[in-house]
């Protein structure tokens, strides 16, 4: 159903975009968490799960008590699941989508269970399906009643073959799950200190570490978690690089090479920008290592490959010093209004010549002031005419502005260039409709 | 204070630039005092002709031009200062046009360097003029070039009004004042921004280019441009002005002379070509009155110089009939003997008390209109050899102004003003196809927003403003204007969007103003289905029959028309035209023109189906308030019924002059559009007291016309359908089984579905047989039975998913040995296996595959073979599958063919209905007015006419009829949803029964559309 007719029946819909990407994300920490009761485990389909459990059933008190533990750990964690549990792979799969909760144990019990699942259970393509229920065939107890070359003739040797691995006929292998590789390392300082240069020095040996094993691996990392304990057990952390929070990244990746002394320079900023609480008494430095990202290296002679590198860690100290909203860019935007015409940015690199109309409002701005008042001041009139610091003499005008109604912000004004008897170039106007005089910036 | 021409102003027909109307800038040009007006659309004259009626009577002088950006970059506007200058203009839109995508042009210098004196200059200078483009421009169009300067507050005035004069004196090309006019007045400003935005495609806020800083591109008032622009410049603009000489009253169009063999004037050989007709129609000698009227027609027709028309016409329908195409006029000069001669019509002038005068008047100074209906599928041939015939440069199709409609322009505003998606489906998608031409507030809470807020009460605004503004031009339906000298002289062709085909820039009421002839080229699937009929009775039973030899008047035909019984029927078979048969209870030809042209918003609106019910039972005497109203209105028994004698009665009794009952005619027309009844309604009802009439009868007049607005329709379209009415009834009268079958193979069209069609044909006793792959052609076909009857064989076309060429290819490979298996049928007709599958989902292949799972089965096995390789037959064991139930095997009917020759799916129900207390449509027969009763039925059609004040016409149908539900407002409101998506509707209400006519009153509806499950069931849906 298209999102508008969905719409149209429930006008109150919230709707939320899906995200294959989280979702497998999800799924492999499940994973991983299932590891705990069985080391076979294996994913399919995106969102199930299988677990290889014969052997595990005497450590876990019996199939109904680890069928109990499983549900209420996932439920814990905030999945519902549907369990399903049969002698094939294949079979449990098609059974916990079809939602037959009832533990199938023997081959003749797996038989009654399978024969009465819709064929929409199987997760096959919707072509197949189409073609099954038009030969009014529903269930798996009608395929299999079909003979076989016929059946393997019409819809493909694939579904044969998931029939017989579901009866356990045929082999079912599956790729297990491999956990994640994280690194860490730590160091025991030879005493509690605070100097700076003990620190760093003793980070920059876990950062080489690091980077040996980031150099084996041919990965990168993103971000890197640098630990300092102190006596009492407390930790201090400090994030590197895009940070904790799985903000986009604003400069490039932290390669091994090029990123060492980046990082550690950062460190640096961030260890001069604040007191620690405590002595520290051990160093550490995690990173998940991330595959995806393909390595930016370097060349023959060591030279950085990526030539805006110098900008990106400009920004990035500056951020590291200031705070990241304190560091922002300008750009223009095509609007008639001054103070619309303008906006701040957060990376001014990546905005730089993206904006479309900025070039179309360049031209206006040839006759604007760059110093415009936060808030227009109204300006007082002497025998009717504006005034500030002295009677204006309206040198250029008027430019009339009529513009902004979409947002509520209507303005009608016509704008002049004014002086003052001190010299001071002004930039003022009249509100068309109130006729008060207002002063918006000064030309430098 | 000075005075001043406006020299540089677009409407909206510069689409998605323009914020006004021509009509509103004409009229604040003239409220202001300007001397003269030109509207420069860009590369257009669209809006022209709008603009010249509403300068009419203005004592300002409109100036006709057009505004150009040539692919250099330079902008101009070319002023036609004459007819040669006109003819030019429109020669270098034409080639702009042409030379480029529909929507856009393209135009060069050297486009420009051939006009002649008769096209003034201005140059639309960019920010830094160029002193090239100056000696080029002065080098061509010396004396004839200005440099305009158009100043609009933007902080520079003076020094760019000193630098164009500066630049004007060195380069000898004279400045001048122009205004770059966008909208009427600065209140539109905002509506500026929003088209800007819309042709940007970019919302507004979200940093937009091309707005204009302000709302300075208006009409502004004299006194304004004195401050701004030094008077020598306010001067050249009349000056320039005074030198423009055209009207668009000089036109004057000629028709094409080749119709005319040598040795003849138009005028003898229309008489000679007459006379030939009527030798054919009267073999044995026309009668006397016959010879008179022709004779009179001809003075009359010569008299008024249309012979060329009438050849026009004739060259094209003798084009069609020697081509077998069937044809038929229609309109005010089409029922007159002449055309009845050449055999335009088939309406026997003999069969018709009228006058061809009452048609075509000497006073009126009305163009004679004939529109010809061809059988739609072969329309195309027809027009294609218009074009061939006079060549492109001389016939083209006329316009259609498609305008901005509630939908679209919420649609467009809504993005404009930044609006998501989601939300934008959310309110257009509760438009629904019913609402009228304004956007209610409802709409919008229903839609979740609120009406009150700030954006919502902007958009609505806005809406408001944009509906009814030109968006495109597209092609009319079949508006052929053909001309003697080239089109392009007269008015601007650009090419339409269906490859090959070329429209004229103006529509048919800008051509009505200019007195430009056109033909309507008309597609009618009517007349499709009869020819069809015609040949399946030649080939079948060796009867030849023709528009005008199917027997007349016959009362078995009436019988039938009078009870309602015509599904398939022209005209007639639609719901209102049923629920009015039984009472009218038509027993001529006449009453069925009258029956024709009665059930049409007009007459509903005026209120005159009742008073002339009542009189024809003699419920109410016939009265005339005089001599003059009872000549006019005799033969509809005193209540006017056509759009003629409404106007006949503004001559009669309200002392109108016959040109002035056609200006009312137009205005009629457009009323509801663009207003402007007013001074008609006090002439009309101040004219009919002067002449001792009643107010209240000049009341009941006025608001006739009112009522009758664009919807009247005229007798002398009337007289035609009436004829196609009597044929098709006639036929599905005597010849059911052919008539549906030809209505089968003409579909789309009418209105209804092939299920309805053929569930009547079978009421009718026709046999009716399934689709099959071994008997079954493309079309329907009808099959000898043993008792000398005809059934009807369902053809391939109505399998969906089946294409024309494998139909036909199943059909020429079967020739002489039919198909035994589905294999078999692979190999042979080679299919595709998805087309296998449409013949197997249609349970055509029955005959030699079994049931429709065991078809399927074989289609997912066939295989194509090598051909190299021997015949392996491919052993395979019997597969168990279960055969469909009932239900299933309806559904999948439906699915297919849309229709099933097994039960209706509600007898399938009919237990589980009852049980619940639910009538059939049987039963309701039997129930008594006012009862309450509970029905349920599948809906095949909805219609909300715009005529019936808000109601709702539902028509449902179960296992033993129809139902015919009406839904007052209010509950249509409250139901909306249910109304509109339920496919099994139910309904709890009260019957209405008037006579033979049954009507179910809604109360509460109730959707029970899952207890169809699968079952596809359409509806049409009218407005």
């Amino acid at each position: 159903m298209p999102v508008s007719s969905a719409l149209a029946l429930a006008p109150d819909l919230v709707i939320e975009s899906r995200s294959a990407q989280l979702e497998a994300a999800s799924l492999t920490r499940l994973a991983i968490w299932a590891a705990q009761f069985t080391p076979t485990v294996s994913s399919s389909a995106g969102n199930a799960l299988l677990l290889e459990i014969q052997g595990s059933l005497r450590l876990f008190g019996g199939l109904e008590a680890l069928q109990t533990r499983v549900a209420e750990g996932l439920g814990a964690l905030g999945h519902e699941a549907r369990i399903a549990c049969a002698p094939t792979a294949r079979a449990a799969l098609w059974l916990a989508t079809a939602g037959v909760h009832r533990p199938v144990r023997t081959i003749l019990e797996l038989r009654q269970a399978l024969a009465g699942i819709h064929v929409r259970h199987l997760a096959w393509p919707e072509r197949t399906v189409q073609a099954l229920l038009q030969m009014g065939v529903t269930t798996v107890g009608d395929c299999v009643r079909l003979p076989r070359e016929g059946f393997a003739r019409r819809l493909g040797p694939g579904c044969l073959r998931q029939l017989d691995q579901a009866y356990g006929r045929h082999p079912d292998p599956r790729q297990l799950h491999v956990l994640p590789v994280r690194f860490s390392a730590g160091l025991e300082l030879p005493m509690e200190t605070t100097v700076l240069s003990v620190l760093l020095d003793g980070f920059n040996q876990l950062f080489q570490r690091l980077r040996q094993s980031l150099e084996a691996r041919q990965v990168s990392v993103r971000s890197v978690r640098c630990v300092l304990t102190h006596p009492d057990g407390q930790e201090t952390d400090l994030y590197l690089g895009a940070g904790p929070a799985a903000a986009p990244a604003t400069g490039p990746t932290t390669g091994p090479t090029t990123g060492m002394g980046l990082l550690s320079g950062l460190l640096r900023l961030r260890l001069e920008a604040m007191t620690l609480p405590a002595p520290v008494t051990d160093l550490a430095v995690q990173a998940d290592l991330d595959s995806r990202q393909v390595l930016a290296g370097t060349d023959l002679l060591g030279k950085d490959l990526q030539q805006d590198g110098g900008l990106h860690a400009l920004l990035e100290r500056l951020r590291a010093r200031l705070g990241g909203q304190a560091v922002q860019g300008l750009a223009l935007r095509a609007e008639h209004r001054p103070e619309s015409a303008w906006r701040a940015v957060l990376d001014p690199l990546a905005e730089f010549g993206s904006q479309g109309g900025a070039s179309e409002a360049c031209t206006v701005f040839r006759s604007r002031p760059l110093w415009l008042l936060p808030v227009p001041e109204s300006l007082g009139l002497i025998n009717g005419l504006p005034a500030w610091h002295g009677l204006l003499a309206l040198e250029r005008g008027p430019e009339r502005i009529e513009s902004g109604w979409w947002d509520g912000g209507d303005v009608r004004r016509d704008y002049y260039r004014a002086s003052n008897p001190q010299g001071a170039m002004l930039w003022v106007y009249t509100d068309l409709r109130t006729r008060a005089w207002y002063l918006q910036g000064i030309f430098g | 204070m000075s005075a001043y021409a406006e020299l540089h102003c677009i409407s909206n027909f510069t689409f998605l630039r323009g914020a006004s109307h021509p009509a509103e800038l004409v009229g604040r040009a003239a409220a202001l005092g300007y001397s003269a007006l030109a509207l420069t659309d860009e590369c257009s004259v669209a809006g022209i002709v709008r603009a010249h009626v509403a300068a009419r009577g203005c004592a300002l002088q409109l100036l006709i031009g057009s505004e150009f950006r040539l692919a250099d970059g330079l902008c101009l506007v070319v002023l036609a200062a004459d007819r040669e200058g006109y003819a030019a203009l429109c020669g270098l839109i034409t080639r702009g046009r042409r030379a480029a995508e529909k929507g856009s042009y393209h135009v060069v210098r050297s486009d420009f360097e051939q006009l002649p004196a008769g096209c003034l200059l201005l140059w639309l200078p960019p920010e830094c003029p160029d002193s090239r483009d100056a000696s080029w421009l002065r080098d061509h169009f010396g004396g004839r070039i200005w440099l305009a300067v158009e100043l609009h507050a933007d902080g520079n005035e003076a020094s760019r009004r000193t630098q164009l004069v500066a630049f004007a004196k060195e380069t000898g090309i004279p400045p001048v004042a122009a205004g770059a006019v966008h909208m009427h007045v600065r209140g539109r400003r905002a509506l500026q921004d929003t088209l800007t935005a819309i042709r940007r495609k970019a919302p507004l806020g979200s940093g937009t280019t091309g707005l204009y800083p302000n709302g300075e591109r208006h009409l502004r008032t004299l006194a304004e441009l004195q401050r701004i622009y030094p008077d020598p410049l306010l001067a050249a603009t009349v000056q320039i002005a005074e030198r423009m000489h055209f009207s668009l009253d000089e036109l004057r169009y000629q028709y094409p002379r080749e119709l005319v063999p040598p040795g003849h004037t138009p005028a003898s050989w229309l008489r000679y070509r007459t006379l030939q007709g009527v030798r054919e129609r009267w073999p044995a000698g026309a009668s006397p009155d016959i010879l008179k009227l022709v004779d009179r027609e001809l003075e009359l027709i010569s008299e008024l110089r249309y012979e060329a028309y009438f050849l026009t016409v004739d060259d094209i329908v003798c084009f069609a009939r020697s081509q077998g195409i069937l044809c038929q006029g229609r309109g005010s000069a089409a029922n007159s003997a002449v055309c009845f001669c050449l055999g335009i019509t088939e309406v026997d002038p003999a069969h018709m008390s009228l006058l061809f005068e009452r048609f075509i008047s000497r006073e009126r100074n009305e163009p004679p209109d004939i529109d010809v209906d061809f059988e739609h599928e072969r329309r195309e041939e027809v027009i294609q050899y218009i074009y061939t015939r006079y060549g492109r440069d001389r016939a083209a199709l006329t316009a259609t102004v498609i305008t901005y409609c509630p939908r679209s322009a919420l649609r467009d505003v809504g993005r404009a003003l930044g609006l998501s998606e989601a939300q934008l489906s959310r309110v257009t998608r509760n438009l629904h196809w019913w609402d009228g031409r304004s956007v209610a507030p409802e709409r919008i809470r229903e839609a979740g927003f609120d009406p009150a807020s700030p954006l919502m009460h902007r958009l609505v605004m806005l809406v408001g403003h944009l509906i009814g503004f030109p968006r495109h031009l597209s092609q009319h339906v079949g508006g052929f204007v053909i001309a003697e000298e080239p089109l392009c002289r007269l008015v601007p062709i650009e090419n339409a969007s269906m490859a090959d085909r070329t429209v004229i820039q103006w529509d048919k009421d800008d051509l009505d103003e200019m007195g430009l002839l056109k033909v309507d080229v008309l597609a009618l699937g009517m007349l499709s289905a009869i020819r069809r009929t015609f040949r399946l009775l030649r080939e079948l039973k060796g009867r030849e029959l023709s528009l005008h030899t199917v027997p007349a008047e016959d009362p078995a035909v009436y019988a039938m028309i009078s009870q309602a019984d015509t599904m398939g029927v022209f005209q007639i078979e639609s719901r209102a035209q049923m629920a009015m048969l039984p009472r009218l209870k038509p027993r001529t030809y006449y009453d069925l023109v009258i029956e024709v042209a009665i059930i049409r918003p007009g007459p509903i609106q005026g209120d005159m189906v009742h008073p002339y019910l009542r009189r024809r039972n003699g419920e109410e005497p016939v009265t005339y308030p005089s001599p003059e109203v009872r000549q006019v209105l005799e033969r509809t028994l005193g209540v006017p019924i056509f759009q003629e004698q409404v106007m006949q009665l503004a001559v009669v009794a309200a002392g109108f002059t016959p040109g002035e009952a056609d200006q009312l005619r137009r205005a009629m027309a457009a009323w509801r559009r663009r207003g402007g009844l007013g001074h008609f309604e006090e002439r009309l009802i101040a004219g009919m007291q002067a002449r001792n009439y009643s107010v209240e009868f000049a009341r009941q007049i006025f608001n006739q016309i009112c009522g009758f607005g664009e919807y009247g329709f005229p007798e002398s379209h009337a007289a035609s359908f009436a004829l196609l009415v009597y044929v098709s009834a006639w036929l599905k009268r005597h010849e059911p089984a052919a008539f549906t079958c030809a209505l089968l193979n003409s579909q789309p069209m009418g209105f209804y579905a092939p299920s309805q069609l053929v569930q009547s044909v079978r009421c009718a006793g026709v046999e009716v047989r399934p689709v099959e792959v071994n008997c079954s052609a493309w079309d329907c076909t009808l099959e000898a039975r043993t008792d000398g009857q005809f059934a009807l064989r369902l053809g391939f076309r109505l399998v969906s998913g089946l294409t024309q060429g494998a139909g036909e290819e199943v059909v020429r490979q079967r020739a002489g040995q039919p198909y035994r298996t589905v294999q078999d049928l692979h190999e042979r007709a080679g299919l595709p296996r998805q087309e296998l599958g449409a013949l197997a989902a249609a349970g055509a292949l029955a005959g030699i595959a079994g049931h429709r799972h065991r078809a399927r089965w074989a289609v997912a096995g066939a295989e194509l073979l090598l051909p190299l390789l021997p015949v392996l037959q491919i052993a395979e064991g019997l597969p168990l599958l279960r055969a469909p139930t009932e239900a299933q095997d309806i559904a999948a009917d439906y699915q297919s063919l849309g229709l099933t020759l097994g039960r209706h799916p509600l007898a399938l129900l009919r237990t589980h209905l009852r049980r619940a207390a639910i009538s059939s449509a049987s039963e309701l027969q039997e129930a008594g007015n006012g009862v309450r009763v509970r029905t349920a039925g599948i809906v095949t059609t909805r219609q909300r006419p715009a005529s019936a004040g808000g109601v709702t016409f539902v028509t449902r149908e179960d296992e033993t009829g129809y139902i015919n539900l009406i839904v007052w407002r209010q509950l249509a409101e409250r139901q909306r949803r249910v109304l509109l998506e339920a496919r099994l509707l139910g309904v709890w209400g009260q019957l209405q029964r008037q006579g033979d006519v049954l009507h179910l009153v809604a109360r509460r509806l109730e959707d029970l559309s899952s207890l169809l499950g699968q079952l596809q069931t359409p509806s049409r849906d009218f407005s």
